[in-house]
């Protein structure tokens, strides 16, 4: 038990996790170009064209997996910006920072390509599916999240309240979907789901779930940079990262403020 | 203790500005009777939505201003049951006479007569749910710049609220049952209530630190 | 009974100060002092509950506040640089509003009349002078008996016979087994005996 305390203990903690976000990146990055390139050229090329929609349905391989991602970048948006608000672990607070921006991308992603396939199937730009609007709103939680962050001057409040919001919009995002999708029936009572792909051929489903495996990887792997990114901006005053990137000595003497400041962080972690 | 404080010329602006959204509509769109009664249900949602939100701007900011807050956070009492209440009076204020004056814009798009319980039904439901989530958007941007622009956070957190509002109303309109819109409706209102006073205390919380 | 263990605290990027221990039995006083923005408001807040210190803990008789927050408030009247009056209230409910467990209006208006607002009774708030305000809050304090003070810089906008007054008014508290920590740039008189001081920065 203590082990796993112990272990848990120095993942939570920056000093520690910066490097080993550096040793995991070559694992993402890797295995996701290589899935990405592979599932798009069988998904773009090699799979049959579909016998109702023709071509134009092999946008779902950047759509689909582009909306799943959207959903998980908000969870783990959520669950961290939580874990941040209750145990002020501050590397909670930079991973959600980091993952809220990357999810607003895929989000947008989702709505671009969703967008990309209305238009030669149905004529118009947009269309007020379920599934869109969902993703809508989603974006608009991302935004208001990402600008909440950026509208607040102290970094610790600013975060506190981003967590706050995003684990509020977590609650709130099954429900919305819910009542987007009861809103659509109520609406529009005799359609299908114009989204829907009711069975798939593997060679359709394959290339799919490959691309979905693929972006999940990529997410990562831009995770981990965007978390080293911030871990730099936040432990620019410390000591081990000076020590890290042998920096001259007089940088690390000017003010004792911060120099308690880092050894403050230091007997936290 | 803690009641709502009388500020009658503030009270009246939400209600006010209900109303005159609510008359927008028929000018911008024209006077075509049978649209109006057909946009009718889903703009007075929009005009009620619009107006709590302004009722709740600056809600907690002149009290954060004058130290009232401080106080307020040293009251030997759950945070969370003195935003209730003062939620609740905020809602007495603004939300009730809003219902009161329903049947004058239901009247304005020409909607039938069979349509207005339903419609406040739903609005009394709905309102006190769009005036806790508004208020925890209040508390969180407090301390934050741009605060007008931020309140479009909350729209989101909104839309399950429009959607079963007006479809309730919409639902009568078309002839069937609005049971299921209001009992949703219903659902969403008391799970609110418990959550979100908690969640305004929080934020008004973080914000003070 | 009011006591800190290795307190630290920091706005942003900057440390305003760490590792202050201190304790406080009935009847003692502290004094903080130090430059402007030094911290001593955050302190003071920090002490009053009203903010998370990055280190360490307030103990109120022994307990973490945190823990004990309702039996601490109850216990702790907090005067900040603002004054928490409410500008459409008149004078009375302003009052009454901030010690919520008197009831009697006549203690009030006794008490009001003791810090020389007896023409204000009815006044809205918004239109009372900062001295005037600042004696409302005085007034606050009385009837609020509690029995922990926490006053930031109480002796702002007031002339010498109002900071004569608050002395007085504390000195009594401090009589009647009252804790004080307050802040002042300005020296206290004797009146309040033997105040401890903490410097800041």
């Amino acid at each position: 038990m203590s082990v796993i305390k112990e272990y848990w203990h120095k993942l939570s903690s920056a000093k520690h996790f910066y490097p080993i976000a550096g040793a995991l990146l070559p694992w993402f990055i890797i295995p996701a170009l290589l899935m990405l390139a592979w599932g798009s050229w069988q998904g773009l090329v090699v799979a049959p064209a579909d016998y109702q929609q023709g071509d134009s349905y092999r946008i779902i391989f950047v759509h689909v997996p582009a909306a799943w991602l959207s959903m998980m970048a908000y969870m783990v948006m959520a669950i961290n910006g939580a874990i941040y608000l209750v145990w002020k672990i501050k590397l909670a607070d930079i991973v959600a920072e980091s993952a809220a921006p990357i999810g607003a991308s895929f989000t947008f992603l989702a709505l671009a390509t969703g967008s990309l396939w209305g238009k030669p199937m149905w004529g118009t730009w947009w269309v007020w599916d379920a599934r869109l609007t969902s993703e809508l709103v989603l974006l608009f939680l991302y935004l208001g999240t990402i600008a909440l962050r950026g509208a607040i001057d102290d970094r610790q409040r600013a975060g506190r309240a981003a967590g706050l919001l995003g684990l509020i919009g977590a609650i709130n995002v099954p429900i919305i979907h819910f009542s987007v999708e009861w809103w659509e029936t109520l609406h529009q009572p005799a359609t299908v789901s114009k989204f829907s792909a009711p069975s798939m051929h593997p060679s359709m489903l394959i290339p799919l779930l490959v691309m979905a495996l693929g972006f999940t990887l990529f997410f990562f792997a831009v995770l981990m940079i965007k978390i080293r990114a911030g871990i730099l901006e936040q432990e620019r005053h410390s000591r081990w990262l000076s020590a890290l990137y042998a920096e001259a000595p007089e940088t690390t003497a000017t003010y004792s403020a911060e120099g308690n400041l880092a050894a403050m962080d230091e007997s936290n972690e | 203790m803690l009641g709502a404080v009388r500020q009658p010329g503030d009270a009246l602006a939400p209600v006010v500005f209900y109303l005159i959204v609510g008359m927008l509509f028929p000018l911008a769109l024209g006077s075509d009777p049978r649209l109006l009664a057909q946009i009718g249900p889903g703009a007075i949602w929009i005009a009620a939505l619009l107006a709590v939100l302004l009722s709740l701007h600056k809600l907690f900011r002149s009290d954060l201003d004058n130290g009232y807050l401080d106080q307020l956070l040293l009251i030997p009492c759950p945070l969370f049951l003195l935003i209730g209440a003062r939620l609740l009076a905020h809602w007495l204020q603004t939300g009730l006479p809003m219902l009161l004056v329903t049947p004058l814009l239901a009247e304005s798009f020409g909607l039938d007569y069979a349509l207005l319980p339903v419609l406040l039904a739903a609005l009394a439901l709905g309102t006190p749910v769009l005036l806790l989530l508004g208020a925890i958007n209040e508390a969180l941007t407090l301390t934050s710049r741009g605060g007008a622009l931020l309140a479009l956070l909350v729209l989101p957190l909104y839309v399950p609220t429009l959607v079963f509002g007006s479809g309730a109303v919409y639902a009568v309109h078309f002839g069937e049952s609005p049971a299921g819109h209001l009992s949703l409706l219903a659902a969403l209102a008391l799970v609110t209530l418990l959550f979100a006073p908690w969640a305004v205390a929080t934020a008004l919380r973080i914000s003070i630190d | 009974m009011i006591s800190t263990d290795n307190l630290a605290a920091r706005r942003g990027e900057r440390l305003l100060f760490n590792g202050v221990n201190f304790k406080l039995d009935q009847g003692q006083a502290l004094r903080i002092t130090g430059a402007n923005g030094t911290g001593k408001t955050t302190l003071l807040r920090i002490l009053a509950g009203l903010t998370e210190p990055d280190l360490g803990s307030v103990k109120w008789c022994g307990e973490d506040i945190r823990q004990c927050r309702e039996t601490f408030h109850q216990q702790l009247a907090y005067s900040g640089h603002q004054f928490g009056l409410r500008g459409e209230l008149t004078a009375l409910e302003n009052l009454r509003y901030l010690t919520p467990d008197s009831s009697e209006s006549s203690a009030l208006i006794e008490t009001m009349d003791r810090v020389g607002l007896a023409r204000c009774i009815n006044l809205p708030a918004r239109y009372l002078s900062q001295g005037q305000r600042r004696r409302l809050i005085l007034a606050g304090l009385v009837a609020g008996q509690a029995r922990c003070w926490i006053l930031d810089e109480p002796l702002a906008a007031l002339d010498n016979a109002g900071i004569e007054m608050v002395e007085t008014l504390c000195a009594d508290h401090l009589k009647n087994s009252g804790i004080l920590i307050i802040t002042s740039h300005q020296n206290l008189s004797s009146t309040l005996g033997r105040v401890a001081e903490l410097h800041l920065g």
